[in-house]
C-alpha cells in the first residue's frame, strides 16, 4: 500500500490509540485513589523582553500565586536562543525585590524625607506643577529681526526618559508632550547614541543598525570599534561566534584589551578620540591601492555626481566656515546641477570634480604613517587590518558609544558609511553597520522622538520658521509631509483638517537657533529658567556628564517628578552626600512604576525588531504601568484647562485622547500603526498612507505591523527561514514593512541580479515584473525595475536615492518643481576630519591651528564646565560599562548577585602608570579631573598599554560610571569627572575622552 | 529495569504496571541485538524531510524486527506471575491465534505502523486492543536506540509539526530539555516513542499561541512533572521537568492522567486513554 505523507498523517493522527488498563485488566483502583491525595496548583508562563542592551533577548517567566518564581531565556527566541547574560538572567529578582517603592512618595521644598502620598495626590501634585510651569512660563509668539512668529511654546517644563520604557509609552509621551507644547523632551539616546541617527541617515537615508544581530554570522570580517560587545551586547557574541566558526575573521579597535579583543584575531589599541584618523587611513589605504567595490561605488553611491566650483577644504577647514558663529555655510557643499535640479554626472571617477576624486584628495592626508603617530597604533597593524577588511568580505561593522560619545562622534559613524560605501559592503548578507544601541527601546524611544529634534517617525521637529506645513514642507519634502499629517491626524482626530493645515499651527515650534537637548534642560535649570522637569526610567544623576551641573541644575527646579520602579539617585539628588537638604528647594514626586515584567507593551531591539512584552504579574504595591501614569497625567490636566479656560490650552483640548483602560497599550499601538479613516480598518502599510487627510498613523514606520487584525510583533516562528541567513521573516515584526535588511536593493547590480547568487535576498523577477525576494525589497515601488529611475535608487531614504560618500546639501525635486525629500547635511563637514577632543593629551597633527571640532560651541556655561589641561591632568580618561551593572545602575544595583560580582566604582590602570605612581591593585586613588574628584580603588592591569602619540608616552586609564549612593550598592559616580561637551550635529557629550589626574589616596 | 523498580517504591499504586513495563523492558532488551533496522544516523534527516513518511520507509524492516519482538512479548507476559490474569490470558489467546506464524506478527506490527485502523481481522476482535498495545511496544522497543537520531534529524530538516515525525500519532508529552540552547520543548510520541523539538509555549493539538489563555497545573507531590493546559481548545500536554528513570513513558504519570481526567480536561495522544475507563 503506498501512502503519502499527508494521508498518512491524517489517518494516524486525532485522539489516542484508545486503550487503557483498566480495559487490559489491570486494577487501577489504588492509583485512582492515591490521584486523590495530591492537590493540583495553578501557575502560568508568559514571555518577556530583557530589559538591558537592545539585544532583546526573550525570557520566559513563570508565576505561580501571583509572585515570579522562575525566570530563564527563551529558547524559541532568535536571538538569545535560551541564552541570558548574568543581568539577565537575575531579573526575577525585581519583582521580589525589598527595594521597590510601593507607593508615590513626595519631598516638600526643603525637607529631608519623603513622605508617602496617594495617587490621586500624586497625580494632581504633577498636573498642578506642569500647568503652574505652563501658564507662568508660556511663549505664545516670538519676535526675530522684526518678524513676529507664533511658536506656541513653554521652555520651562521638560520631560526626560523614555530607552526604559515601551514604545506605546514613548508615544504617548511624546503626544502629550508636543500637545502640551514642551520642546525640551530629551532622553538617553542623546547621550548614547544621537550622533548615530544623522550618520547613519545622511549617508544611506535612515539612521538605524542596517543588518541584525543574527545576520553577524554571515560575515567574514567583523570590524567592531567603540564597543565592548562581549561585555555590553553579550548575545552578539553568539553571532559572533558563529560566524568565526564560518572562518571569518574578528578585528577588534578599542582602548583596551577587553572581553571582545579575547575572542577578536587582530586587536589594535587606540588613543580614545582619535578613530577618524585611523580609519581615514583605512579608507585612504582602500582608495590608493584600487581595494573599493568599482561597481558597487558606481552604480550604488553618489562618487560620479560632480561637486560645486565653490566647495573646498583647507588647513582642517570647510569652504563656508564662519568663525565668529563657529558655523559654516553650506551652500558651497553641493551638487552641480542640470536644468531640472537633478545632479551632474561624471563620466569617470578620474573626473577631479566628483565626489570620488573629492573624497579622495581628501582622505590622501591619512596616510598610514600619520594615523599612527594620531592614534598609536603601530604602523604594520593598520595595514594589517585595511588589508583584511578589504580584502574579506562581506565585511561588517558593529560600533557603540566608544564612537558615539566624542565632539566628533557623528563623523567617526561617517567614516563607517564611506567605508561601506566603498568596498560595498551594505545591503547585502553579512554587511553594513551595526549601530549597537544599549538601552532595551532606545530604538523605539528615538523612533517616538523623545528627542528634542524630532517628531516620531523622524519628523524634523517645526522651528519658528516653519509657521505653516507648507513652509516645513518646504524645508522637508512631500514625501515625509504625508507622515506629519497622519501625525497630525492620529493626535487631532477629526479635528484636524486641510481647512485648518491640520492643526499643525498648534504645534509648539522651536526657535530655530536653540539647542534644547538635555544638558541644557539642566543648565537653564541652573540658572533659574527650567522650573518643572518630569523623568521616566533614566537616572541623569549617574548617567549624565559633568555631575556637579546636573546636582545643580536639579536644584534649581521648582518640581522635579520621576517615575521609576526603584529609588533613583536623580530623585533623592536632595540626599546626595555633602548635600544639606534644608537649602534644596525642589519639590520631588516619586511614582512608583511598574518594571518591565508587570506591563505589557511592545519595544524594538537594535535591529528593529518589534517584539511584544506580555505582563504576567501585577505591579508591586501601588505601582503603575508608565501607560497609565502618563494617561492620568494628561487627563487631568486637560480636566484642569477644562475647567480652567485659557489661551494656551487649545493644542490639549483639540487632542484625541481616550483610550480604554483594558489593553490600553494594544489599542495606543494601533493609533500608532494607523487606521483608515473612512473605513475604521487598520492600515496595512506605510504605501496604504494618504495625504489627504483620509488616513493616520501615529508613527508612519510602524504602519502595517497589524496585518489582518493580528499584531504581528507576537509573532515568535522561529523555523521559518527560507534563506538560511538568518532573517526569520515570521518572527515579531521589523520595520520598515517587515524588512530585515535596510538598503537590500543595494545587494543586487544594475540590472536586478544579486551579486551574490549563493547569499541573496532580494532580486529582479523579470518574468512577474516584480522585485521578489527572501526580504522585503527596499525599493520605492515593487513593480518599478531596474530599467527605471525607482528601479535605481538603492539609498531610497537620500534624496539622491544613492549612498553618499560625501554629505551635499541637495533637494529632490518633483516634476511640479516642489521638493520632494531633503537629503542631510552634517554641521560640520561633509566628509569626516579629525579633530582632537577637547581635553586631548596631544596637538593636531593634521592641522595645529583647528586643534578641535571648528563648529564646537563650548563651554555653555563657564563657571561649570571648566576645560582640563594637559598639564595638569595628564591622562586620558575612557569611560564605560560592564557586563553586570547597567547604565545608571536602578536595576542592577539592586540585585545582590549582581553586587557580589562587581560591587564598586574602580579604575584601571597601567601596570606603567601604576609602577610611577607607586599604586597597587586594590589601593585607593583619588582621581580628579577639571570637573571633580572622586575615590575609587585601583585595578593594574596590562590590559591598557603606554601609547607612543607622535613620538610622546600617553597613557589611558578606564573607569566604569555605573555607580552613585542609592541601591544596594553605591559607590562613587565616575561623571563626577567627565566632560559635557558636545558634537555641534547632536551635542553628544565627549564621555570616551578627557583628561584626569590620578593620584595614590 | 532498577529505574522501574525505584519509581514504583516511589508510586506503590503503579506496581502492577510497573511490573509490566519491567518485564517488558526485559524481554526488550534480551532481543535487543537482533532489533537494529540498520539505519545510519545521518539518514535521518532525509527520512524525514522526504516526501513518503518515515514509517512508510521503515515499516518492512519494522514489521521484521518488532515481529520477532511481538512474539516474544506475548509469549514471555503471558507466563509473568503478577500481571492481570486477563492480561495474560489476552497473550496467550494472540499467540494461539498466531499458530507460531511469523509472519502473523509481522502483519500485525506492519498494519499498525502503517496505521491501518483494523489489524486486518489478524486477531479476534476482543484482542485487538491488547494487540495494538504489544505491538507498539515492540516498535518502541526497536526505534528506541534511534530516537536520539530522530530527534537531531527533526532539528537539522526543520521538522516543526505537532504530529509524529516517525509515526504520525500525536503526542501525549512533552518534556523540557536543558541545554545551550536553554530548557527546550521536545514532544513524545506516546505510540513509537519518537521525540522531536517543538516551540515551547503552544497547544499542539488546537495551535493556539495566545499566552493569556494558557495554565500550568503543578503537583507538589510530583515536581517532576506538570500539566500544560490550553484554554482553547480544554487539552493538556504532560510535562516532564526532570528526566530521570520512566519519567519520559506514559504510564509513569497514569496517575497525572487521572487526575486531569477528574479535572474535566481532554487528553490526546499516546496509547492509554484512561480518562474513558
Amino acid at each position: 500500500m503506498k501512502v503519502n505523507r499527508r494521508s498518512f498523517l491524517k489517518s494516524a493522527a486525532g485522539a489516542g490509540v484508545g486503550l487503557s488498563f483498566g480495559g487490559l485488566g489491570f486494577n487501577l483502583r489504588e492509583a485512582k485513589a492515591a490521584a486523590r491525595e495530591f492537590k493540583l496548583e495553578g501557575s502560568r508562563e508568559y514571555t518577556s523582553i530583557c530589559t538591558f542592551c537592545a539585544c532583546g533577548c526573550g525570557m520566559i517567566c513563570h508565576v505561580k500565586e501571583g509572585k515570579l518564581i522562575n525566570l530563564e531565556g527563551d529558547p524559541d527566541h532568535i536571538v538569545n536562543e535560551g541564552g541570558l547574560c548574568s543581568k539577565g538572567a537575575s531579573m526575577s529578582v525585581i519583582p521580589n525585590s525589598g527595594e521597590r517603592v510601593k507607593t508615590p512618595l513626595y519631598r516638600a521644598p526643603g525637607s529631608d524625607s519623603w513622605q508617602e502620598i496617594t495617587w490621586e495626590e500624586a497625580i494632581e501634585r504633577t498636573a498642578a506643577a506642569l500647568k503652574k510651569a505652563r501658564d507662568e512660563h508660556w511663549t505664545a509668539a516670538e519676535t526675530e529681526n522684526g518678524k513676529t512668529y507664533q511658536v506656541n511654546r513653554c521652555d520651562a517644563a521638560s520631560i526626560v526618559g523614555g530607552a526604559q520604557v515601551h514604545n506605546e509609552e514613548c508615544y504617548l509621551m511624546a503626544k502629550m508632550a508636543r500637545t502640551l507644547g514642551l520642546v525640551y523632551v530629551e532622553h538617553q539616546a542623546r547621550l548614547c547614541h544621537s550622533s548615530t541617527v544623522p550618520a547613519l541617515s545622511g549617508s544611506f537615508g535612515r539612521g538605524a543598525m542596517t543588518n541584525s544581530w543574527n545576520d553577524l554570522k554571515n560575515a567574514k570580517v567583523i570590524l567592531i570599534e567603540g564597543s565592548n560587545a562581549a561585555e555590553n551586547h553579550p548575545m552578539s557574541m553568539k553571532w559572533i561566534m558563529r560566524a568565526k566558526e564560518a572562518g571569518a575573521c574578528v578585528i577588534h579597535v578599542d582602548p583596551r584589551f577587553t572581553r571582545t579583543s579575547k575572542i577578536a584575531d587582530i586587536h589594535a589599541q587606540i588613543r580614545p578620540g582619535t578613530d577618524i584618523a585611523f580609519l581615514g587611513s583605512v579608507i585612504n589605504y582602500v582608495l590608493e591601492n584600487n581595494l573599493y567595490d568599482k561597481d558597487f561605488v558606481l552604480n550604488h553611491t553618489n562618487a560620479l555626481l560632480l561637486i560645486n566650483k565653490d566647495f573646498s577644504f583647507s588647513e582642517g577647514l570647510f569652504s563656508g566656515y564662519d568663525e565668529l558663529d563657529k558655523k559654516y555655510d553650506s551652500s558651497s557643499w553641493s551638487y552641480r546641477l542640470d536644468g531640472f535640479g537633478k545632479p551632474l554626472k561624471a563620466a569617470s571617477l578620474d573626473d577631479p570634480a566628483c565626489v570620488f576624486s573629492k573624497l579622495k584628495a581628501h582622505f590622501s592626508r591619512y596616510d598610514i604613517k600619520t594615523a599612527s603617530g594620531i592614534t598609536g597604533i603601530p604602523e604594520e597593524k593598520i595595514r594589517l587590518i585595511a588589508e583584511t577588511y578589504a580584502k574579506n568580505g562581506p565585511g561588517t561593522v558593529m560600533y557603540a558609544l566608544g564612537m558615539t560619545q566624542h565632539t566628533v562622534g557623528v563623523q567617526n559613524i561617517r567614516c563607517f558609511g564611506v567605508l561601506q560605501l566603498l568596498l560595498g559592503y551594505m545591503g547585502k548578507p553579512g554587511t553594513g553597520i551595526n549601530a549597537l544601541r544599549g538601552e532595551p527601546n532606545v530604538q523605539g524611544s528615538t523612533d517616538f522622538a523623545l528627542l528634542f529634534n524630532y517628531f516620531p517617525g523622524y519628523l524634523s521637529s517645526p522651528t519658528h520658521k516653519q509657521q505653516t506645513l507648507a513652509e516645513w514642507t518646504k524645508s522637508y519634502g512631500t514625501f515625509r509631509a504625508k507622515f506629519f499629517i497622519n501625525l497630525l491626524k492620529a493626535w487631532y482626530g477629526d479635528k484636524a483638517s486641510a481647512s485648518n493645515d491640520y492643526l499643525y499651527g498648534l504645534l509648539p515650534k522651536m526657535n530655530a537657533n536653540t539647542n534644547y537637548s538635555i544638558y541644557r534642560i539642566f543648565e537653564t535649570a541652573s540658572e533659574g529658567k527650567m522650573k518643572f522637569l518630569y523623568i521616566m526610567g533614566q537616572n541623569p544623576m549617574v548617567t549624565s556628564p559633568n555631575l556637579n551641573l546636573v546636582h545643580k541644575g536639579l536644584c534649581g527646579l521648582e518640581t522635579l517628578v520621576v517615575a521609576d520602579p526603584f529609588m533613583t539617585e536623580t530623585a533623592s539628588f536632595w540626599e546626595k552626600p555633602g548635600t544639606d537638604p534644608k537649602t534644596v528647594n525642589t519639590e520631588v514626586i516619586f511614582l512608583p512604576a511598574a518594571s518591565f515584567l508587570e506591563k505589557e507593551g511592545t519595544l524594538i531591539n537594535s535591529s528593529r525588531m518589534v517584539q511584544w512584552r506580555y505582563a504576567g504579574i501585577d505591579p508591586v504595591g501601588a505601582a503603575k504601568s508608565d501607560l497609565e501614569i502618563i494617561d492620568l497625567i494628561f487627563t487631568k490636566i486637560r480636566d484642569m484647562y477644562r475647567n480652567e479656560p485659557s489661551e494656551n490650552a487649545e493644542s490639549i483640548l483639540a487632542a484625541f485622547w481616550d483610550y480604554p483602560k483594558q489593553d490600553m497599550a494594544e489599542a495606543v499601538l494601533k493609533e500608532i500603526n494607523g487606521y483608515d479613516l473612512k473605513t475604521g480598518k487598520l492600515l496595512t502599510g506605510i504605501a496604504a498612507q494618504k495625504d489627504d487627510g483620509t488616513t493616520s498613523a501615529g508613527n508612519w514606520l510602524y504602519s502595517g505591523i497589524f496585518m489582518n487584525g493580528e499584531n504581528l510583533c507576537k509573532r515568535r516562528n522561529n523555523r521559518t527561514d527560507p534563506s538560511g541567513l538568518g532573517l526569520y521573516p515570521e518572527y515579531a515584526w521589523t520595520w520598515p514593512g517587515n524588512m530585515r535588511i535596510l538598503y537590500n536593493r543595494a545587494s543586487c547590480d544594475a540590472t536586478g541580479k544579486p551579486y551574490d547568487e549563493a547569499n541573496k535576498l532580494v532580486w529582479w523577477d523579470a518574468a512577474a515584473g516584480k522585485w521578489a525576494g527572501y526580504d522585503v525589497p527596499d525599493v520605492p515601488a515593487a513593480a518599478d525595475g531596474p530599467d527605471t529611475p525607482n528601479g535605481q535608487r538603492p539609498f531610497r531614504m537620500s534624496g539622491e536615492g544613492l549612498g553618499r560618500l560625501f554629505l551635499a546639501k541637495y533637494q529632490d525635486m518633483e516634476p511640479s518643481g516642489a521638493p520632494r525629500d531633503t537629503s542631510y547635511v552634517t554641521a560640520d563637514g561633509p566628509m569626516p576630519e579629525f579633530y582632537e577632543p577637547v581635553e586631548s593629551p596631544a596637538d593636531n597633527a593634521l592641522h595645529p591651528s583647528v586643534q578641535i571640532n571648528p563648529c564646537l560651541k563650548y563651554p555653555r556655561m563657564p563657571s561649570m564646565q571648566l576645560i582640563g589641561d594637559r598639564r595638569e591632568f595628564p591622562y586620558v580618561l575612557c569611560t564605560s560599562s560592564i557586563t553586570e551593572h547597567w547604565c545608571g545602575g536602578v536595576y542592577t544595583r539592586n540585585v545582590p548577585w549582581l553586587n557580589e560580582l562587581v560591587k564598586e566604582t574602580f579604575i584601571e590602570i597601567p601596570v606603567k602608570l601604576a609602577s610611577k605612581l607607586g599604586i597597587k591593585g586594590g589601593d585607593s586613588v583619588n582621581v580628579r579631573s577639571a570637573r571633580g574628584e572622586i575615590q575609587v580603588k585601583a585595578m593594574v592591569t596590562e590590559r591598557i598599554q603606554t601609547l607612543i602619540i607622535n613620538g610622546q608616552e600617553v597613557t589611558v586609564v578606564w573607569m566604569p560610571y555605573n555607580w552613585g549612593f542609592k541601591g544596594l550598592s553605591t559607590a562613587a559616580s565616575t561623571n563626577l569627572l567627565t566632560i559635557d561637551a558636545g558634537d555641534p550635529n547632536t551635542w553628544i557629550q565627549e564621555t570616551k575622552a578627557c583628561l584626569v589626574n590620578v593620584a595614590k589616596a | 529495569m532498577e529505574t522501574i523498580e525505584k519509581w514504583v517504591e516511589k508510586r506503590p499504586f503503579l506496581k502492577e504496571i510497573g511490573l509490566l513495563y519491567k518485564e517488558a523492558a526485559q524481554i526488550a532488551e534480551q532481543a535487543l541485538p537482533s532489533l537494529s533496522l540498520g539505519i545510519a544516523p545521518s539518514e535521518w534527516e532525509g527520512l524525514i524531510c522526504g516526501k513518503e513518511p518515515v514509517m512508510e520507509h521503515i515499516k518492512n524492516a519494522l514489521a521484521e524486527k518488532a515481529g520477532c519482538l511481538l512474539e516474544n512479548l506475548c509469549s514471555g507476559l503471558s507466563e509473568t506471575e503478577g500481571l492481570p490474569e486477563r492480561f495474560r490470558e489476552g497473550c496467550r489467546s494472540i499467540t494461539g491465534v498466531s499458530g507460531g506464524d511469523k509472519s502473523f506478527y509481522r502483519g500485525i506490527i506492519f498494519a499498525v505502523a502503517a496505521g491501518e485502523k483494523a489489524l486486518n481481522n489478524a486477531v479476534p476482535i476482543d484482542s485487538e486492543p491488547l494487540a495494538r498495545f504489544l505491538a507498539w511496544n515492540a516498535v518502541r522497543a526497536c526505534l528506541k536506540p534511534y530516537v536520539g537520531d530522530i530527534a537531531k534529524g527533526c532539528e537539522k530538516s526543520g521538522y516543526d509539526k505537532p504530529l509524529c515525525p516517525v509515526c504520525g500519532k500525536e503526542p501525549p508529552m512533552a518534556y523540557l530539555k536543558k541545554s545551550a540552547k536553554g530548557r527546550r520543548r521536545y514532544l513524545i510520541c506516546g505510540c513509537c516513542g519518537s521525540r522531536w523539538l517543538y516551540k515551547r509555549i503552544g497547544c499542539p493539538y488546537c495551535g493556539n499561541s495566545d499566552q493569556k489563555t494558557f495554565t500550568i497545573l503543578e503537583t507538589e507531590q510530583e515536581p517532576g512533572i506538570r500539566a500544560d493546559v490550553c484554554g482553547k481548545c480544554g487539552c493538556y500536554i504532560k510535562t516532564v521537568l526532570e528526566p530521570a528513570g520512566p519519567a519520559e513513558e506514559e504510564w509513569a504519570w497514569l496517575h497525572i492522567d487521572i487526575l486531569c481526567s477528574e479535572r474535566g480536561l481532554k487528553k490526546r495522544g499516546g496509547l492509554l486513554d484512561e480518562e474513558r475507563l
